[in-house]
């Protein structure tokens, strides 16, 4: 009995205490620790956990202030962000998202510090004039990048400036044995199209989100040509059905491996192909095709890279401010993020590798630097979740859709969550 | 006409050899694949080669600053402990009381509980979240606690005030007699006798804590430092999905200890289901 | 005092003993389960995104609306439906058939209910990302095909194909539950009505028709519609194995809630779906009581 009566009293003491003693592990409040940092970044291939680091260490051996780097719970920050702002347990700093009319509210508005003049893109991203976001350089979106080995063996002496041309190249790139185009599931399905559709679409309907917005253009009648050249290579077997499902970084994989001939990426592949070493064949690259008519190159697809906001119930802004101005000012901090994922600034004396010089004049050679996806600052979409929902679509060309369906399916989504 | 028996039973045993081993490829393929890089995997992932076997991976995926996997064994265990204990605690008080006062009040009491069974968790948890945060536990361990236990409450007193039922009232009668209070009666007398099916309660709340995902997931969120099993095996793999150096030795860390303890305690996870199941 | 007054004073403070004792369960249950339950209802009824800068804002039923017309959920509650449908017969079919091989209790058979069940205790999100690695594009299973000559299976990466290899690895994961809980069934028929089945020259069929059946029957449409509500919010698998793709067509109700809806700060629109999910949950659970009181009045007027 005495046993017994030990243990049960141990049971109920335990079942008392332990979450109180634990209450202790699980401080993440705003509770306002002027030592502590937390960001949320995103992690990938190429800015990973050791990656963030190592990038916020000077910052934390100069100031004594500890950063904690957070990935996120769910697929993305777009996704566990929102999540976070909901519960009051989001972080100080928020790498990687943007600012948009529903988060705006409880970010904090950095208009007024001075060092935030003349960082990158800073007035692209403001919002009704407020800038609630900084950034550190700006990523190419619109890339396309190749085998030039594979070319030469395909007898393509000059890239493709037009679709036919496009769909000339992914035909001779097939008959020489290669797999012509590389694609991927997740969000690269849907990013890859977009990639490669900015410099047309901004041709034709400049300033597209806007357009949508005001309700003078439908997005299914914009992208409905470029459903159709994707759904014409599927068709012809110039990129795998099963690409689909496949994860990016395995994409990333096999244009290395010397399989593939083109891959239309953003500036960050540069970093994954630095980090592939030296390869067995020549990588080039070159601005996406333009409809016939239009002036090639087109407009460059361009995003701020390494963008940051600070939370405006955080406890502890001032250490929070002092982050994010190192990220976006420090010389080496600066330059530990451009090299690490394919980021160009002007004004930077970085050296730079031969195809990031290439990249580099593609983008100095685009008549205008365009706002991607969603789109950036005033100029956007009247929806939140483009992005997947748009991969969502791009993927149900595989199987079900054809191009006329998928871009009503765009519209509907749209008319259902403007 | 009928099959001999003989016949039939080679068969029977034939034909479960074949599924077992169907069942146990997908663990063949982890167990050996933990030791071989991504180009030994991908073009011979059936083969062992102990020539090349390396425990480098495995090495990697220990020393994960992302996922410790003693600590997410250590964290979810305690969730198992401390939710068990919890709910085990207030329900059999609760049961007690429900079953022995065949009040209408009582009785409407326990179906309002029993419908609870029903709800299911993942889809609220998003109110979930409102709640946590006024009273300030959102990410916070005790918070996901007392959830779960939330989750638990049902099924646990169900069954509990159907045993209780069936132990004779002479016993709390016998108790009154000699003085004892309700509680000396619970704790003494009725609680030692409900042994069968506190280890059934036990084992089935201990196996859907453990295998939660998005209460932790959601509850814990990204700020929090703490981490099940199934929340840090997420972190770990979930955006290297295709990096199967990765994704093999971590999820072998992951679950060699359950299954260490399944295969210790499985007369007792599969008894206390089957009676579950009989009495719930 | 008088007798009968301490008596009613005891009474009284008996009570409050009593419902002293049954507080704490109500106060958790309560205040973590129903609390929810009814913001979700709440909820549903307005528009917010969830953020504390924003107030709910009434809607009425526009949300349910939503719900019913937009395709995205629509989908997904078809998704969910063929899940749970599918999902629940599968296993059930499969647990059924092998509790009737392996109900005797010996070693071989033991070691057989250990291979069937474990897969249950590596947690259902393990389990999604394992088979991810074995049925990926470039996968094991699709390397070794390719390997021996034959063109690679599109397992995840054709939409029906992804739906139904979740499904399957759904069942493969949970159809060991169902077994112990079949073969606990099996052991309640009672031997005697076997045997004597038997000595009047019934074959193994007859047997499992006259007299395994009848009494396994009411265990077996329990079972079902038990499986089909676990089933219903089904999420884990969805994260670990598909991610909701190719083009959305493995995405569940319960991953558009928290992994759709929620991030799009559709704190309203997500809740109605939790509502929605509830409900169908509510109809479910009504129909098990019913058969199972129905099935019970059936013993007991056989018994």
């Amino acid at each position: 009995m005495s046993i017994l009566r030990r243990r049960t009293a141990l049971a109920a003491g335990a079942s008392l205490l332990l979450p109180l003693a634990l209450a202790g592990c699980g401080d993440n409040s705003a509770g306002g620790d002027a030592k502590k940092v937390r960001m949320l970044v995103n992690l990938t291939d190429n800015l990973n956990q050791a990656y963030w680091e190592k990038l916020v260490s000077p910052f934390e051996k100069s100031t004594g202030i500890d950063v904690q780097i957070e990935g996120p719970t769910g697929k993305s920050v777009a996704e566990t962000f929102p999540q976070q702002l909901a519960a009051g347990t989001a972080p100080d700093v928020i790498q990687s998202i943007y600012p948009d009319a529903n988060t705006a509210p409880e970010l904090l508005d950095l208009s007024d510090l001075d060092w935030v003049d003349g960082t990158p893109m800073v007035d692209t991203y403001s919002l009704d004039g407020k800038r609630y976001v900084v950034g550190v350089g700006s990523q190419a979106q619109s890339l396309v990048f190749y085998n030039k080995t594979a070319f030469d063996k395909a007898g393509i002496d000059k890239t493709p400036t037009t679709w036919k041309e496009f769909t000339d190249a992914l035909g001779r790139l097939d008959d020489a044995g290669y797999t012509p185009m590389q694609t991927a599931g997740q969000y690269m399905t849907g990013l890859q199209l977009q990639q490669l559709f900015h410099p047309a679409l901004n041709t034709s309907h400049p300033k597209w989100q806007t357009a949508v917005t005001k309700e003078e253009l439908n997005i299914g009648d914009a992208y409905q040509p470029m459903f159709q050249h994707y759904a014409d290579w599927l068709k012809a077997g110039y990129f795998a059905k099963d690409d689909v499902g496949l994860d990016p970084s395995t994409a990333d994989g096999n244009f290395v491996a010397g399989k593939v001939g083109v891959y239309p990426n953003g500036s960050w592949f540069l970093a994954s192909l630095d980090a592939a070493g030296k390869l067995p064949f020549e990588v080039g690259v070159f601005s996406p095709p333009v409809d016939d008519g239009q002036s090639y190159p087109g407009p460059q697809g361009a995003t701020m890279a390494d963008p940051y906001m600070i939370w405006e119930g955080s406890g502890n802004v001032d250490g929070a401010k002092q982050l994010v101005k190192y990220l976006a000012t420090d010389k080496t901090a600066i330059e530990t993020q451009l090299r690490a994922d394919g980021i160009f600034r002007q004004g930077t004396d970085l050296e730079q590798s031969p195809l990031a010089t290439e990249v580099q004049a593609i983008v100095d050679k685009a008549p205008e630097l365009v706002s991607v996806g969603e789109g950036a600052g005033d100029n956007r979409l009247p929806v939140t979740g483009f992005n997947p929902k748009f991969t969502e679509i791009v993927q149900s060309l595989y199987t079900s859709r054809t191009p006329e369906q998928a871009a009503r399916a765009i519209d509907q989504w749209v008319s259902e969550n403007r | 006409m009928r099959t001999s028996p003989r016949l039939a039973g080679t068969a029977r045993v034939a034909f479960v050899s074949l599924l077992s081993l169907f069942m146990l490829a997908p663990m063949y393929i982890l167990v050996i694949n933990a030791f071989k890089d991504q180009q030994a995997i991908l073009t011979s992932p059936f083969t062992i080669d102990l020539g090349s076997a390396t425990t480098k991976y495995l090495a990697d995926a220990w020393s994960n600053p992302d996922f410790s996997v003693p600590y997410g064994y250590a964290v979810t265990l305690l969730l198992v402990a401390a939710v068990n204990a919890l709910s085990i605690g207030v329900c059999t008080s609760a049961a007690y009381v429900l079953a022995r006062t065949p009040t209408r009040v009582f009785r409407l009491v326990l179906m309002f509980f029993v419908a609870g069974m029903f709800v299911p968790t993942q889809v609220i948890l998003i109110p979930v979240i409102f709640v946590l945060r006024g009273l300030g536990l959102m990410g916070t361990l005790p918070g996901l606690i007392l959830f779960l236990t939330a989750t638990t409450i049902p099924f646990t007193l169900f069954v509990f005030v159907g045993f209780i039922r069936m132990l004779p009232r002479a016993l709390d009668e016998a108790a009154a007699i000699d003085g004892a209070g309700a509680q000396y009666t619970l704790w003494r007398i009725i609680f030692p006798l409900m042994r069968p099916i506190v280890a059934t309660v036990f084992i089935l709340n201990a196996l859907s804590v453990w295998n939660d995902f998005a209460s932790p997931q959601v509850i814990l969120g990204p700020g929090s430092d703490v981490y099940t099993v199934t929340t840090g095996v997420y972190a770990a793999v979930g955006a290297y999905s295709a990096d199967y150096t990765k994704v093999f030795p971590t999820l072998l860390l992951a679950v060699i200890p359950i299954l260490v303890l399944f295969v210790v305690l499985q007369r007792h996870v599969m008894s206390g289901l089957a009676a579950g199941s009989v009495k719930g | 005092m008088t007798r009968k007054a301490w008596a009613g004073r005891r009474g009284r403070s008996q009570a409050a003993t009593r419902a002293g004792m049954v507080v704490p369960a109500v106060m958790i249950y309560v205040g973590l389960l129903v609390v929810p339950v009814g913001y979700a209802v709440y909820y549903s009824l307005t528009d917010y995104n969830g953020f504390p800068s924003q107030t709910p804002e009434f809607t009425g039923l526009d949300n349910y609306r939503e719900v019913f017309s937009s395709t995205d959920i629509t989908a997904a509650m078809v998704v969910t439906g063929i899940v749970a449908a599918a999902g629940a017969a599968l296993v059930n079919v499969a647990a059924l058939g092998l509790a009737l091989l392996l109900r005797q209790t010996n070693r071989f058979n033991t070691f057989g209910r250990i291979v069937m069940f474990y897969p249950h205790v590596l947690s259902a999100l393990v389990v999604g990302f394992l088979w991810q690695a074995l049925l990926g594009p470039q996968g094991v299973v699709n390397a070794m095909m390719e390997k021996a000559g034959a063109s690679s299976l599109p397992f995840l990466s054709d939409e029906t194909w992804a739906l139904w290899t979740m499904i399957f690895v759904i069942a493969w994961a949970l159809f060991g539950v169902q077994l112990v809980i079949y073969l606990a069934g099996l052991q309640t028929i009672s031997p005697d009505l076997v045997e004597a089945a038997r000595i009047d020259g019934a074959g193994r069929w007859q047997v499992f028709r006259a007299v395994t059946w009848p009494s396994l029957a009411p265990t077996v449409t329990v079972a079902i519609i038990t499986s089909c509500l676990s089933l219903l919010k089904t999420y884990d698998v969805v994260v670990s194995l598909t991610g909701g793709g190719p083009a959305g067509s493995t995405k569940t109700l319960a991953y558009n809630i928290l992994a759709v809806s929620f991030p799009e700060r559709r704190v309203g629109l997500a809740s109605a779906q939790a509502v929605v999910l509830v409900v169908a949950a509510a109809v479910l659970a009504f129909t098990v009581l019913a058969l199972r009181r129905r099935a019970e009045e059936g013993a007991e007027s056989v018994g």
